[in-house]
């Protein structure tokens, strides 16, 4: 495994027993999961609505962990927790957040043409 | 492991994680599983009786006023208190956990690489109770009955007895 690599994919190997159609299908589903997520938190950016940035960035903590972007959790916890209190750093962790995401999609799509 | 279950609710508005949930229940036991994205939507279906539910706690980030894990707990559990729920939420405050606890769940599991087999062997635990409770319960029946079986026998001796009835007199026969 690289040493940067922001992805790990060995939970979702066990879960899908070796299955590589299921594989593909989870690992897409997450691509569009996190599609939608970043720009429906963008939007709520935009409007300063920090309640709803936090609500989505939740619904992607579960989704990282399973395609094991574990750098991600910390980020998107520091954006539940601010939500609340101060939501002036949420722009800066989206950024943050936005980047590991897009790094984890284009190692993720690798994988996903290995699968065949 | 393979366990015959039957009816089960999955209540979560990540429609991937239900989707997961739903294929690894599916392989290590024999249930009919049905999935929904609110509470609200569960609570329509509650009729249905399922044996368990899942529910998550955040609930709204497809529908932004529905209501939130806890508040469906307390309205399953005024509507059908035989259900057992399980919680399965990305939520890791203890209060929250806490909370689920105090109004009825069986248990409380977060979210992550692990969450799959602990949710499988809570069902394997809820069902093993289920189990020992109908033993005990026939246990205690079984020793009602033999203590009532012995109970009749020492009252027909004693009343033999006043009687003068003896099974030894030749006159019994």
């Amino acid at each position: 495994m690289e040493e940067n690599r922001v992805s790990d994919l060995s939970f979702l190997k066990q879960f899908s027993s070796g299955n590589n159609e299921m594989m593909k299908k989870l690992i897409n589903v997450f691509f569009q999961t996190a599609q939608d997520a970043m720009l429906k938190i963008e939007g709520f950016i935009a409007e300063k609505n920090w309640e709803r940035v936090g609500s989505i960035a939740h619904q992607l903590k579960p989704q990282c962990s399973y395609m094991g972007i574990k750098s991600a959790e910390p980020i998107i916890i520091k954006i539940e927790d601010a939500k609340n209190s101060d939501g002036s750093v949420i722009p800066d962790l989206f950024l943050s957040l936005k980047a590991i995401i897009e790094k984890a999609v284009l190692e993720l799509s690798e994988e996903v043409k290995k699968l065949g | 492991m393979a366990s015959a279950l039957k009816k089960i609710f999955l209540v979560d508005d990540d429609h991937n994680n239900n989707e997961m949930l739903k294929m690894h229940l599916s392989s290590k036991f024999k249930l009919e599983i049905l999935t929904f994205s609110t509470g609200e939507d569960c609570l329509r279906n509650i009729d249905l009786n399922p044996d368990y539910i899942i529910l998550d706690y955040n609930l709204n980030s497809v529908k932004a006023d529905a209501a939130n894990g806890i508040d469906i707990l307390k309205k399953v559990k005024e509507l059908k208190p035989n259900i057992y729920v399980l919680f399965l939420s990305g939520q890791d405050k203890i209060e929250v956990a806490v909370d689920t606890i105090k109004y009825g769940a069986y248990d409380y599991v977060v979210k992550n690489q692990s969450s799959f087999l602990r949710i499988e062997n809570c069902l394997v635990n809820i069902h093993k109770n289920i189990r020992l409770q109908y033993l005990a319960k026939a246990y205690k029946f079984a020793t009602f009955f033999l203590a009532g079986i012995l109970l009749a026998i020492i009252v027909m001796a004693i009343v033999f007895k006043i009687l003068g009835i003896s099974a030894l007199n030749p006159g019994w026969v």
